[in-house]
Order: C-alpha cells, then structure tokens, then sequence
C-alpha cells in the first residue's frame, strides 16, 4: 500500500472511531455541560473546585481527549466532504490543506488542555 | 468534436451546488452532513472551556456565566438536536454498513445490530453521567 493510500485509510478510520464516540457519548456530554448543569437540572456541578479535582484523574482526562479529538476528526472530515459536495471540489487541494491546519491545531488544543 | 472528427464529452458533470434541495431524502442526508458544523462549534467551545478552566478560577467563572444566558441556552438546544440527530442517523447507517455480526453459527440481523447500538448508547450515556460528571 502506497503512503497516499494509507493515510487515506488512517483518515477514514479515525473518522469512523470518532463518529462512533460522538455518538455514543456526546449528546450526554452536551447535556450534562451545557443544559443540565448551567440551569440546575440535576445534581451536577460544573463549579471550578469539581472540575479540577475531575481532571485530577487521569482518565477523565483522557476521556476529554478522545471525545473532544475523536469529534474533532469525525467533524473535519465531514466538513471537508460537504465543502466539496457545495461545489468547492475544484479548488480540492486548497480545502484539504485549510481543512487538515484546522484539525492539526483543533487536536494539539485540545491534548494541551487535557495536559 | 475533435481534430480527428470523433465525439469528445467532458470527463466528469460537476454537480450543482443545489442538488441537495432536490428531494427530501437529499436535505435528510446533507442535513445530517451539516450537524459537523453545530458539533464541531461545541467541541470548539468545550476546548476554549478546558483552556479557562486551566487559566484559573476567575477565567472559568466567567465562562460558566456565559453558558447559563438564554441565547447560549438556545444554541446548546441546537446542538444537542443535531448530536442526536448524528447518533440516530450514524447508528442505523453503521448497523447497515458494517459486515455480519456472527455469534458462533448465529448471524445477528440488521435490526438486533441497530438495537444493540441503541443499548449502547444509552448505557455509555448513563456511565458519562455518572463516572465522569457524577457526585
């Protein structure tokens, strides 16, 4: 397999691993952080003193990781197709370097926050 | 026609940037192309969350202001409505894509697939409640 042919495969296979932990783990993400929470639906707390000690393990923060880099992945990719399929597949080299910057500084954001 | 008198044609039709508002089947699947945008706004928004959290209490305090106004509400409805959307439209496409599951010489059917995953989810749903927002 040449090296096109594998980094193609590679994208297409954290696509899908990260469109499987977008959706099964995302839409109670977004509950819990952003609805829940924020307007004291249930019990959780989103108060700085929680979340420290919460990232205080090691696997909460790499939990943080691999949904926030995993939905990353899924969703440039996806991006990249839908740019392509609104007609801008004749300018394809320019959206897939625009497309890979945006995903390479998405996920090294992301693994420093969780750092 | 070309210099020697055969038919040329081009090579590929380039598609209109519309096609999608064709039929209703196409808006279903290029809506659910779109739920990247609304999803990827929420990731963006969590890493800039993490990042306030990590630049102290005053950064983060802030941002846990912002989230509970009306209108962040409203988008974060928005959001949560195209993440399901994602889940529903990317669990019933997987169980259709993916080769046969086989347990021993039982082939499990597209159904009890799609099933499953729907069990799935809402288990890794109760486990991020819980293990990692819990208590």
């Amino acid at each position: 397999m040449n090296r096109g042919a594998l980094l193609e495969a590679l994208d297409w296979a954290l696509f899908t691993g990260g469109g499987f932990l977008a959706a099964f783990l995302l839409p109670a993400h977004i509950i819990a952080t952003n609805i829940a929470g924020p307007i004291g639906l249930s019990e959780i707390s989103l108060s700085y003193d929680i979340m420290i000690l919460r990232l205080a393990n090691p696997l909460t923060r790499l939990y943080f990781f691999l949904v926030l880099g995993g939905t990353i992945w899924f969703c440039i990719n996806r991006i990249r197709h839908v740019l392509y399929d609104i007609g801008l597949s004749r300018h394809k080299s320019k959206v897939t370097l625009m497309t890979s910057l945006a995903l390479a500084i998405l996920l090294m954001a992301s693994l420093y926050v969780v750092i | 026609m070309n210099v020697l008198g055969e038919r040329t044609r081009p090579k590929y039709y380039e598609a209109s940037s519309f096609w999608w508002i064709r039929k209703p089947k196409y808006i279903a699947v290029f809506l659910r192309e779109l739920s990247a945008f609304f999803i990827i706004s929420y990731a963006i928004l969590y890493v800039y969350a993490l990042l306030e959290l990590k630049n102290g209490e005053q950064f983060y305090s802030g941002f846990l202001q912002l989230t509970s106004s009306t209108p962040f509400l409203v988008f974060s409805s928005l959001v949560l409505v195209f993440a399901v959307y994602h889940t529903v439209t990317w669990l019933v496409l997987s169980a259709s894509i993916l080769p046969p599951f086989r347990l021993g010489s039982l082939t499990l059917s597209r159904k009890t697939v799609t099933l499953s995953f729907i069990l799935i989810w809402i288990a890794s749903s109760y486990l991020v409640f819980i293990l990692v927002f819990g208590g």
